[in-house]
């Protein structure tokens, strides 16, 4: 079997931050599209968000640990302020920040994807 | 490759040269790809961050005044009884600030609740809301029928642009109209004037009512214009019909002068109502007898004066002295003189020679004492004119009324063709008087039928400006030159 390595061994191993990006999109914009922000429903958002990104993320089958987070804000006119870092290897480890709103709420999902 | 160590020391090239390798299988890949995991270098990576800016919320905080025993339901007052409590805010101040001070100790206590609508039934109920809503609503509802223009610039660069519109529009408008069903009522308004000393009160006499032949045949009422009352202040009564009556003279020194169609002016002292102080038979030219119709007395002189009678001219004549009694006649009328007026705005130039006159002839003519023939002769009217006055503050403006209820506004600096302003009353009823307030900004005309109108002008109109008197005294001579040039001698003294 004949493979040509570095490109190949360079996709599959390492973070693709533009595939997660769109794997994290789809999930949110499925969620929580065209909704306002209610109290009730919130908590099924998040966890729904988490999930299907977790489970497209596993379909890449890439040898990676993944932490998805998700947070839903309300828009009220409070401000939000977080930050993230991490100690890890650069050139594999990777992270995707996606950020989405409507008028009604803030939604900040952040996938941190480390390989094994 | 197979060994482990093989490909261990491949891998590690590859990662740091990058060339290209060649697997046996997938298996042997996977290996290869996890031992490149066993020389793992660490470090930290770049912050992620989340910013999202708080939203500037604009607030203003406002007291509400409550009384003391509603303070726990402050804040959760509906929002109307909120409304209706900002208006209570106009009371006393001394009232609110005790209350505050109770309000904010019981607050910190006692958190505010939603009232239930028992409680607010209850609180719109009690003694102490109805009796703030009665006297904050009645306080709003004074000032909200204040008519005041709160926009209006004094400066006069908004009059400027909308002279012509204001022109055309509020001339003259009717202000209140004064009658009372029992005295007033059927009988012809005889005389008005307005008081000096409360510009708001005008007395209006009438002559006889003749459907009610017993009750008193002069009637005089006191109107106020300040109060939308519809009733007099006063009523006095007398048993002849009143005709025309003249204060002449200063606050100390005065008289009232009357006169009749006989011929006699009387002088009166105001102590002394019984009997006249004197009386000065009016004759013309030792032989006839002046049936005077009216009379008017010069700004400021109490001696000369002039009169007009039934056979269409008017007299000068004196009080005292020894020329008392007629002095010039000056013929122009064709029929009996109703209204007579002496120029009395005061202002840089002196016009006190100039006098008008109304008659039944359907003209107005403006005269001067230093000449017989009259000036100029107003003809527009097409009905008896009864009445004529001169503005009190516009030097070149007069009104005059007639028989077709007609009340005109003519200023000789504008125009002498044809009044400035015009005004026909409701119902068309003869205007009987018309009496200029002592502002110059309105006008009381009374009519036949028992009814005083009062009419505000418009302020282009009523308003004179500063070169009012010199513009007149262009005009005058401008009359003058169009008069009959024959008479040179009253022209030099007329510009004198």
């Amino acid at each position: 079997m004949n493979l040509h390595c570095k490109w190949i061994l360079y996709t599959l191993t390492a973070f693709d931050a533009d595939d997660v990006f769109g794997i994290i999109k789809e999930s949110v914009e499925g969620t929580m599209g065209g909704n306002i922000f209610q109290q009730n429903r919130v908590d099924q958002w998040t966890s729904n968000v988490v999930e299907l990104c977790l489970s497209q993320l596993s379909k890449l089958g890439k040898p990676f640990k993944y932490i998805v987070t998700c947070i839903i804000m309300q828009r009220n006119g409070a401000g939000l302020q977080t930050a993230s870092s991490c100690f890890w290897d650069d050139t594999t480890d990777g992270s995707c920040t996606f950020k989405w709103e409507n008028e009604s709420m803030h939604c900040i999902v952040t996938v941190f994807g480390l390989a094994i | 490759m197979g060994d482990r160590s093989g490909l261990q020391a491949a891998s590690q090239l590859f990662w740091k040269q990058g060339c290209t390798m060649m697997f046996k299988d997938v298996a042997d890949f996977c290996i290869c790809v996890s031992m490149t995991r066993r020389g793992l270098r660490l470090g930290m990576a770049k912050v992620t961050q989340v910013d999202f800016p708080p939203k500037e919320m604009v607030s203003y905080s406002k007291e509400t005044q409550t009384p003391t025993d509603t303070q726990t339901h402050t804040q959760a007052r509906p929002e109307e009884e909120e409304d209706e409590e900002e208006l209570a805010e106009a009371k006393p101040a001394e009232d609110s600030q005790e209350k505050k001070a109770d309000q904010e100790e019981k607050q910190e206590e006692a958190p505010p609740k939603e009232l239930t609508e028992e409680e607010k039934m209850h609180l719109l109920h009690s003694d102490e809301f109805l009796t703030f809503f009665d006297r904050g609503s009645r306080i709003v509802e004074r000032a909200l029928s204040e008519r005041v223009d709160v926009c209006f610039d004094y400066s006069g660069r908004d009059l400027e642009d909308k002279e012509g519109e204001m022109q055309a529009g509020a001339k003259m408008s009717l202000n209140r109209t004064f009658s009372d069903e029992r005295w007033s009522k059927n009988r012809v308004v005889t005389c008005l004037d307005w008081s000096p000393q409360y510009p708001e009160l005008l007395v209006a006499s009438y002559n006889n009512n003749e459907d009610v032949p017993h009750e008193p045949d002069g009637v005089a009422l006191v109107w106020n214009m300040k109060y939308k009352k519809t009733t007099p202040e006063y009523t006095f009564h007398c048993q002849h019909p009143v005709y025309c009556v003249n204060v002449v003279g200063t606050q100390n020194a005065h008289n009232l002068i009357s006169i009749s169609t006989d011929g006699k002016m009387c002088s009166w002292s105001l102590d002394m109502l019984s009997q006249p102080q004197d009386c000065l038979e009016l004759v013309f030219k030792q032989s006839k007898a002046v049936a005077v119709t009216s009379m008017a007395f010069p700004l400021g002189d109490v001696n000369n004066f002039v009169v007009g009678s039934e056979d269409g001219s008017v007299y000068t004549a004196c009080r005292h002295g020894s020329k008392a009694g007629i002095s010039d006649v000056f013929e122009g009328h064709h029929g009996p003189v109703t209204g007579l007026s002496c120029h009395s705005a005061g202002g840089p130039v002196d016009f006190s020679h100039l006098f008008i006159s109304a008659s039944f002839d359907w003209t107005v003519k403006l005269w001067t004492t230093k000449s017989t023939r009259p000036l100029y002769s107003f003809e527009d009217s097409c009905d008896y004119v009864y009445d004529v006055m001169w503005s009190p503050t516009h030097p070149a403006l007069f009104a005059c009324v007639d028989g077709s209820g007609r009340l005109d506004l003519w200023n000789l600096n504008n125009d002498t063709e044809v009044p400035s302003a015009s005004v026909v009353v409701d119902g068309s009823t003869a205007l009987n008087r018309v009496r200029w307030s002592h502002s110059g900004r309105e006008i009381a005309t009374g009519d036949s039928d028992g009814q005083v109108l009062v009419y505000d002008v418009g302020e282009p109109i009523c308003v004179p400006k500063p070169d009012e008197w010199s513009r007149l005294v262009h005009t005058l001579m401008e009359i003058n030159e169009n008069r009959d040039e024959g008479d040179e001698l009253a022209a030099q003294r007329l510009v004198a």
